[in-house]
Formats: C-alpha cells, sequence, structure tokens
C-alpha cells in the first residue's frame, strides 16, 4: 500500500481474498500484520518563490514623457553560488528595461537591487498601454535556487497624446440647492433632502455643494467670474491661489484672473467657516502644462484620477441658515463628492474602479470642520503631497493605508489596484461612518479592481 | 453594483478540519502560555461579554478572546482589547472566529461578528467586510504576509463597525521579521534595527452611549467620548499610569502605536523635567519609511498606525510617554493618558 503526500488524508480500501483450505473448522481467526512503513527517499524540494522577493509586482506606471519607475529585487536567504535573475519587457514599445539580468553573489545577496523601468515614447494616440517585466527562472549551480521563478511585474505606460484641453473661462452662481441623502442598502433606513448652499454654472439652474470641479494647467491663465444670486453678502478664495477681501452683496460679481504655477488640488469657496459649511466650496483640479498624467511636471505618473471633495454637515445648521449657532455644531452628514456613502459607492466619478496593475491618482480636498481619517482596504497606497507640499522623491513617499486629511486642507495620493475584488474606503471614525447614525452611509466609496 | 458578492472560501473537507482541529487545540494549549499567540500555528477565536468600570460607571465590552488555556486574553479570562496576535513574514496565519449563536451581538441587520485584519492587505475573502461577502456567523482566515509588514497593524471586527469597533472589539497585530528557521527576530521592520523592549499600545475611547444604542441610531450621529484608554486602561496620571515598562540603561525600545480611537491623538514622552524626548519613527501602517524620521510628538489618527523607537539615557532614570486625545475640530485636548519608562 502507497501513501503519498497528496493521498495522506485519504483511505485506501484493502480487498482481502477468501481461501479455500481442507480444514473442517467453521470460525478460524488469523492475524492481519501491518509492517512498519517505510519511506522512499524524498526528491529535492523544489526552488521557492519566495527565496526571491520582487516587490511591488502591480502598481507601477511609466509615461510616454519618459517618466521611470522601479521595483526592487531581493534574497531572502545567502545562496551558495552565484545566482543571475534574467528579466525582459513584454513591450519594449512601451516601456524597457535598464539591465537584462541581476545578479547575485554570496557575498552581496543581502542588497537589495532596484531595476529601473522607463517609459517609451510614441506619436500614436495609443491609450494606456499594459505591459509586463517578466523575471525569467533564475541560473545558479545552487540547485536550491537554480530555476526558482519569481513573480512577474505589471506596469502600465501612460499615453501622452490624447489630453484635452481645459476651458479657461468660467462662471459660478452663488444660490441655494438641495442635498439628496439616499437609503442604506444594508437597512433601508437614511433617506433624507437638505438643503445646501452652493454653486452653479447656470443661472437658472440650483446650486450644488461642492460646486463644480474647474480644470486647469501650470501656466495657463483662468479666469472665474462669480455672481452672488443669493440673499445675503459672500466672498470668494482659493486658498493657495487667489485671495480677496471684496464682499459681494447680493448681484454683485468677483472677476479671479489666475495662472496657476503648480498642479495639484484647490479648495475654493466662501471663506467665512459658517458659509462653507453651508455648503458654498468646491474644487480646482490644476494638471501639468502638457496635460500629461503625472501630478505635476515630471511627477509620479498614474493611470487614472479621481478627485474627491468631502465635507462635513450640521443638518441644524443647513435647517436653520444663516440663523445657525455658531458655537454648537454637531456634524451628522459626512459627504464625498456631496455624496453620502452607498450613493458614492456606485459612482463612477468616485470609486477607485480599474483594472489590476493601474494606479490611480486620487486628490482630496478636506472642506470640512473636522478632520477625516480615511482608511483603504486592499492596499497601501503613497501620499505623495499634503497640503500642497509635494514628496518630489517618491521613495519618500510613506506607504499607508490610512490618511488624515485635516480640515480644511488638500491631500494626493497614489493608489494602486494591487488585487483584485471588491473593498471599501471610509473614514475610521465613529460617527463618520454614519450619516445621520446610518451606517456606511457617510463618508465612504468602493475600491473596484478587476483581473 | 452587488453588495453582496457571493464570494465563498473553499472550506476544508469535513477530515481535514476535524484533523486541524485536533492539531489546533495542541498548539493552543502550548500558546496560550504567552501572552502572544503566533497565528501562523493557528489559533481560534471568539468573543466574550465583559463589564469594565470607568470613573464610577460600568460599561460592557465586547472582545476577542482564544479558546484554550486560561491567560490573560483567553476566554476563560477575557481582557480589552484582545490578545495580541503575531505572524512570521511567509508563515501562514491560520485563524478560526467562532460565532455562536447565543454570542453577544446586535439585532439583523448587523448581527454576528468579523475579523478585518487592518493594514494586511488581504484579499476580498479574508477582509472580514460583511458588505462584500464576509460570513458573520464564524469563518476561517487563511494569509500570509512578505516582509514589507513587518511592524504593527491591526484586527477588528467590521460588522457595523461604528457600533462593534466602539464595543471593543479590536486588538494589535504585529509581524514579526523572521531568521532562516522561521524565528522571531526584535527587528522594528525587515532587516531595520533591533530592539530590546516592545510596547504595543492600542489606542481607544469610549461614548458609553454607544455601548447601549444597536441599529441605525441617531447615537451614532454623533460622537462624546468620556473614556480616553491606552491598552484599555485610563492612566489618569502618571500615579496612575495604564502601562509601565521596566528596561534598562542604553537599551532600545519600540513603542507601535495603533490607533483604534475616534478621535485625534497626540503621543510623546517627557522626562522628569517636562523635556520632550527624540524618538524615531521607523514604520507608518507597518510599512518602513524609506528614510526614519526623528521626532519629539507625533500624530497618530484614527485608523493609523506608527512604530517609534526610543534608545534610553545610559543613566537610570523614568521617562513618561503619554498619549493626548484631542477633538477632531481644533485638536484641543480631551484628556492625556500617561505611562511610565524606567530604565535601570
Amino acid at each position: 500500500m502507497t501513501m503519498e503526500q497528496t493521498n495522506l488524508l485519504q483511505f485506501q480500501r484493502i480487498a482481502i481474498r477468501r481461501a479455500t483450505d481442507a480444514l473442517r473448522a467453521s470460525l478460524l481467526f488469523w492475524p492481519l500484520i501491518l509492517l512498519n512503513a517505510c519511506t522512499s527517499p524524498l526528491p529535492p524540494p523544489p526552488p521557492l518563490e519566495k527565496d526571491i522577493s520582487v516587490t511591488p509586482t502591480t502598481g507601477l506606471v511609466t509615461s510616454e514623457n519618459g517618466a521611470s519607475t522601479f521595483f526592487t529585487v531581493s534574497l531572502r536567504r545567502q545562496p551558495t553560488d552565484d545566482v543571475s535573475i534574467p528579466i525582459q519587457s513584454t513591450n519594449e514599445a512601451e516601456g524597457r528595461l535598464t539591465k537584462e539580468t541581476i545578479s547575485f553573489s554570496p557575498d552581496n545577496w543581502s542588497i537589495p537591487q532596484r531595476i529601473a523601468v522607463v517609459g517609451v515614447d510614441d506619436n500614436i494616440a495609443d491609450g494606456d498601454i499594459r505591459y509586463t517585466i517578466t523575471v525569467l527562472p533564475a541560473v545558479s549551480a545552487d540547485n536550491s535556487f537554480n530555476g526558482a521563478d519569481a513573480t512577474d511585474v505589471i506596469l502600465t505606460n501612460i499615453d501622452n497624446e490624447s489630453a484635452p484641453q481645459p476651458v479657461t473661462n468660467h462662471v459660478l452662481y452663488i444660490t441655494t440647492g438641495v442635498i439628496e441623502i439616499s437609503a442604506s442598502k444594508i437597512s433601508g433606513n437614511g433617506v433624507a433632502s437638505l438643503p445646501s448652499w452652493g454653486y452653479s454654472t447656470d443661472p437658472t439652474e440650483a446650486g450644488t455643494s461642492p460646486g463644480p470641479i474647474i480644470d486647469a494647467l501650470v501656466g495657463r491663465p483662468l479666469t472665474i467670474r462669480v455672481v452672488n444670486r443669493h440673499n445675503i453678502a459672500h466672498q470668494f478664495d482659493i486658498p493657495g491661489l487667489f485671495t480677496s477681501t471684496q464682499t459681494l452683496l447680493p448681484n454683485e460679481s468677483l472677476q479671479v484672473e489666475i495662472t496657476p504655477t503648480e498642479a495639484g488640488i484647490y479648495r475654493y469657496g466662501d471663506p467665512d467657516v459658517v458659509n462653507r459649511s453651508l455648503g458654498l466650496f468646491g474644487a480646482i483640479v490644476v494638471r501639468p502644462a502638457n496635460g500629461s498624467k503625472t501630478a505635476w511636471n515630471n511627477g509620479p505618473a498614474y493611470s487614472q484620477e479621481r478627485n474627491w471633495v468631502i465635507a462635513d454637515l450640521d443638518e441644524t445648521w443647513n435647517r436653520n441658515a444663516p440663523a445657525v449657532n455658531v458655537s454648537r455644531y454637531n456634524p451628522n452628514y459626512f459627504l464625498i463628492n456631496g455624496q453620502n456613502g452607498f450613493s458614492a459607492k456606485e459612482d463612477t466619478a468616485t470609486t477607485l474602479k480599474g483594472s489590476v496593475g493601474e494606479t490611480i491618482l486620487v486628490r482630496i480636498a478636506n472642506a470640512g470642520q473636522y478632520d477625516q481619517s480615511l482608511h483603504f482596504h486592499a492596499s497601501h497606497f503613497k501620499i505623495i503631497s499634503q497640503n500642497g507640499i509635494k514628496v518630489r522623491d517618491i521613495r519618500e513617499a510613506p506607504s499607508v493605508t490610512t490618511i488624515n486629511v485635516k480640515r480644511a486642507s488638500t491631500a494626493m495620493i497614489l493608489f494602486p489596484l494591487a488585487q483584485p475584488g471588491i473593498y471599501p474606503v471610509h473614514v475610521h471614525t465613529a460617527q463618520m461612518e454614519t450619516g445621520n447614525g446610518v451606517y456606511l452611509n457617510g463618508t465612504a466609496t468602493f475600491i473596484i479592481a478587476e483581473e | 453594483m452587488k453588495y453582496s458578492t457571493a464570494i465563498l472560501k473553499n472550506k476544508p473537507s469535513n477530515t481535514i478540519s476535524r484533523l486541524q482541529n485536533i492539531v489546533l487545540f495542541c498548539l493552543l494549549v502550548v500558546s496560550m502560555q504567552a501572552s502572544a499567540v503566533d497565528v501562523g500555528k493557528g489559533i481560534t477565536l471568539s468573543v466574550r461579554q465583559i463589564n469594565k468600570t470607568f470613573g464610577g460607571e460600568t460599561i460592557a465590552f465586547w472582545v476577542y478572546c482564544s479558546i484554550g488555556g486560561t491567560g490573560p486574553g483567553s476566554c476563560a479570562n477575557p481582557q480589552l482589547p484582545g490578545p495580541l496576535l503575531e505572524l512570521g513574514v511567509g508563515a501562514q496565519a491560520n485563524i478560526t472566529l467562532k460565532v455562536p449563536m447565543m454570542m453577544a451581538s446586535e439585532p439583523p441587520p448587523y448581527h454576528g461578528h468579523t475579523i478585518h485584519f487592518h493594514g494586511l492587505d488581504v484579499s476580498q475573502s479574508e477582509d472580514g467586510v460583511p458588505e462584500t461577502g464576509a460570513s458573520v456567523f464564524g469563518d476561517q482566515y487563511t494569509f500570509s504576509v512578505d516582509s514589507r509588514y513587518v511592524g504593527g497593524h491591526k484586527y477588528h471586527c467590521h460588522v457595523h463597525t461604528v457600533k462593534h469597533l466602539e464595543m471593543g472589539m479590536y486588538g494589535a497585530f504585529v509581524v514579526r521579521d523572521v531568521d532562516q528557521q522561521g524565528n522571531f527576530l526584535k527587528n522594528i521592520n525587515a532587516g531595520g534595527p533591533a530592539y530590546d523592549d516592545e510596547w504595543n499600545w492600542v489606542l481607544s475611547t469610549v461614548d458609553p452611549s454607544y455601548h447601549t444604542a444597536v441599529g441605525d441610531s441617531l447615537v451614532f450621529a454623533s460622537y462624546t467620548p468620556r473614556y480616553f484608554l491606552v491598552n484599555g486602561k485610563e492612566g489618569l496620571s502618571r500615579s496612575s499610569p495604564a502601562e509601565t515598562l521596566t528596561s534598562r540603561v542604553n537599551s532600545t525600545v519600540a513603542i507601535r502605536l495603533m490607533g483604534l480611537h475616534s478621535t485625534n491623538a497626540t503621543f510623546q514622552i517627557l522626562n522628569t523635567e517636562g523635556t520632550t524626548q527624540d524618538f524615531v519613527l521607523h514604520n507608518m501602517d507597518g510599512f518602513a519609511l524609506n528614510t526614519p524620521k526623528t521626532l519629539t510628538q507625533i500624530e497618530v489618527s484614527p485608523g493609523q498606525t506608527k512604530d517609534i523607537m526610543i534608545t534610553l539615557p545610559v543613566n537610570p532614570g523614568t521617562l513618561y510617554p503619554e498619549v493626548t486625545y484631542r477633538r477632531l475640530r481644533d485638536d484641543s485636548s480631551y484628556s492625556t493618558v500617561y505611562s511610565i519608562l524606567t530604565f535601570n
């Protein structure tokens, strides 16, 4: 009887044949002896993939602007002889390697090696292209490493031929609107209509909170005319881009003329904290001058982008505006892009949806009075900017799963879609996970990564 | 969009399950002799209700506990927070959560419990999120992590988190660097600097009204914390510290700060003269910084983990690490939790 590693836990049937003899005994007991088991010599274990570590294996981005990236290869233990690991790009028209072989010796095995991958340019609007750096089986006289096949690296090369040119003249009307809160998909609770102040681009339409995202380019003049169609006075500023002490009485207007010099996300709105809390805020997104999919000029590249304007809202303030009790602020709604959690989980402009291997740049502006500590499942991500202060060397960007976006501040992160599945993003702070007490109806959305 | 994806894990056969249970039991008898539990050797967790008294007020908590043994953190001696879980790089975590019918829980739709391994980037099937398919009636979680994850992490229930986290369903999870034989090493991160002693601090806050409310209650629309804890203790003064640690002069101490609270918080270390001491931040959310930072104060916001190290002075003395909990709106102080670090 043979038992192998693959069938150790399976019962085996042993057949016993009846034999005839000349004895007349009607019942005869006889022993069935199981002899001691013996084992055959085991073949040497195959080389383990985990002895060669490759990180990261997904989420890396190069660009046709020449932006490069890198991954790190290291050995987990000392080899007895030299180890060579061939690598190659599956698409050298999109990404090329700066070396073809990684070599470790018994002396330098403990030093991880960084492998650079450089994006390749073309003159075709071919969109973003995924490609792979194949890590081939290792070659070594050390049999425990020879043939070890580590994980390949998936990258995306970002196209630079198809960037749209943004509109440079905008009009924002200060007015009123309504924020609709949808029901929980778990309990059915939570539906509400909340009066709000907001901005619109059409004088005949209600305002939204946040106001419209305004796109801009570094170095390109941008004009915004702000018209007060509300029944009380307001002001307007863009921290980091534009300040003004001018008061806009009803039906007065203000001309904003700026030329952004730094890419990023900027919060616009009423500088008065009460007016801002009642809904008067929005965001301006400034992209690099060439419109490339990089966070800033020659900055880290990405394949998709999202812009999140988050805020908190005290319903009693909104229902009694402008007669609010300034000393008593108890926000009971926490919104992302003006939506409660169960709406934001279905909003394609908010969810982090894409293919495994993509990297999403998320620009975040917190227009609220409360700090929001956002936790992402599925993957660590890089914080590349906070309140306009950029991490110039991407290696110094901390890898985290939670970012505290302070009140009235901004941040930018690079989120890699590193593994398939659906995962939540949510604030990790008690009541902020709810909309007026209804669970998961606060600041929340989904990560949706497809193979 | 589906909110309950029908993703089911491949469950082991009954035969294998029975064998695993036998092995698990044997391992638990050994592992529970220590305060930390190596989940690479297998562990079964459950949940118990305990009462704790703060400021003369008795409050009910639900806490994770390990089945087997009688030590702190076992279900015979459940504690707040739950037991410290640890896992070596490359080893496979094997964690079973048992959720009996009569366990402390909420009525539907927020009934049952799960475990979310916060910061470990596990796959959807191991993520413990009911809204994406996790079982709330008991589950088995298996996963492994690579060397990037060496550091401090957390685990907590992800059912109706606004309630269940507040109820105390959380604990510390530490990924350990290992040698070639798989033995745990005292490194702050993979191949990183070694430490002599370690301290794992679970930061949490308590709003008593959350402990009696259930479902989509208006109670959960605001948060008024009344008690502020480190490792389940108030530490209202240096004469009544939440934590004490005795180390040696000139040694290094790693402190992992695990944020499971619902306010802002800052950490600092003072000497007897009230002067803040330098420490080095090595990891954020369990991932090593490319360049460690020397600081005198650090913010730990809800959901974050920060791993720091301090080198103790060459002469015997006492230092006072402390956490100050702060308001989300303006960072003004709620309360400070005090601890004592002596070195001889």
